[in-house]
């Protein structure tokens, strides 16, 4: 079987929590702890790791003379484009800033009640080249669904030639395939063109017990 | 570590950022490193190399319709996305084109391609000569099998 190495993708969005989990109370910021964060699988280790908001956060690498933090973004939230601060409405620095705030409520230390947090503040995760050695397969049909090959007339005749001592031998035989496939239909054929249906005729003495197909059982 | 992976795992499976220089302080310049080092293998298939990357997104950018099962994390378009006049953007990426854009420069996302046959790809000799690195992560964790 063909092995090569293949490659897929995946991502994953860590948002906070969208119920207060302080109860509406900033003396409850305790209970705001881990809400943030998200678990995924380490293949390399066998578990669940614990990716935080700040890990995440960090990683997106929004500051000076990396990932400029005056960027617009192309969907701001709605508490972004409230802000006063010129310039932070659609920037990644105010959507760093909100992202901040949701660091230390994540971290159990804010000081920011709930009800001020921009619950609308993503994180997206990608992990985009996970690579395994993967086999590759043929599907086909089988039975009846491939056709029918019928054979002959057959003919075999050997003659002998004593000049050279040689017995030459000649065989001539014709097949034929039909094909009971159709390639496609825009939507259903008619009753008499369906596979099977019809003009070709499948009995139990025909029908192939084996096969997986319904149909070449009536 | 990799006895226990699933068999036939080559890479790109843990939970490391590729902007993580090992001590947990990140930056862009180490992320592009990391990532050119992965997928070229440079320490060895077996060595440990990072996986991930973080964008910055909103919920407004999911609930439009960009942004909600699969992304492009390269130069190139979804398919969706290449259908306009002036030759589409980048829609599907966590914070639009202009995100886009910072991204691209600071982890060289172009690179990714670097290599890849191209001729061989619209010519569909897959199975035979071309290897192309992923470029659409699909939404987690039941990623899709992607065409080589």
């Amino acid at each position: 079987m063909l092995t090569r190495n293949s490659q897929v993708g995946e991502f994953y969005v860590l948002q906070p929590p969208q119920v207060d989990p302080t109860d509406g109370d900033i003396a409850n910021k305790g209970k705001g702890k881990f809400t943030c964060d998200a678990l995924i699988y380490d293949e390399e280790s066998d578990r669940h790791v614990r990716i935080t908001w700040e890990q995440a956060l960090k990683a997106c690498c929004i500051k000076d003379n990396e990932v400029a933090p005056a960027t617009n973004l192309s969907h701001p939230t709605k508490m972004m484009m409230a802000s006063t601060i010129p310039g932070d409405q659609k920037s990644l620095k105010g959507w760093k800033d909100k992202a901040d705030e949701w660091t230390a409520f994540n971290n159990g230390t804010g000081d920011v009640a709930y009800s001020q947090l921009d619950t609308d503040i993503r994180i997206v995760i990608a992990r985009p080249f996970i690579e395994h050695l993967m086999h590759s397969v043929i599907m086909a049909v089988s039975g009846r669904d491939t056709g029918a090959t019928l054979f002959g007339p057959a003919d075999m005749q050997l003659s002998a030639n004593t000049q050279v001592k040689t017995i030459e031998g000649a065989c001539c035989a014709r097949a034929r395939t039909h094909s009971a496939l159709h390639p496609w239909w825009p939507s259903p054929p008619p009753a008499a063109e369906r596979t099977n249906r019809g003009a070709q005729a499948t009995t139990r003495a025909t029908s192939r017990p084996s096969s997986p197909s319904p149909r070449t059982c009536l | 570590m990799r006895d226990i992976a699933c068999a036939g795992y080559v890479a790109g499976g843990n939970t490391l950022f590729f902007a993580d220089d090992g001590d947990g302080k990140m930056s862009a310049t180490r992320a592009a490193t990391n990532l050119m080092e992965r997928l070229s293998f440079a320490n060895d298939v077996g060595a440990k190399y990072g996986s991930m990357l973080a964008f910055p997104s909103t919920a407004q950018q999911f609930s439009s319709g960009y942004l909600d099962t699969v992304m492009s994390v390269t130069t190139r378009l979804l398919p969706w996305e290449v259908t306009s006049a002036t030759g589409g953007t980048h829609s599907s990426f966590p914070g639009g084109q202009k995100v886009f854009e910072e991204y691209q420069k600071a982890l060289n996302l172009r690179s990714i391609h670097f290599g890849e046959d191209m001729k061989a790809a619209e010519n569909q000799d897959f199975i035979s000569q071309v290897f192309k690195n992923a470029q659409t992560p699909h939404c987690g964790p039941c990623a899709e099998p992607r065409l080589p």
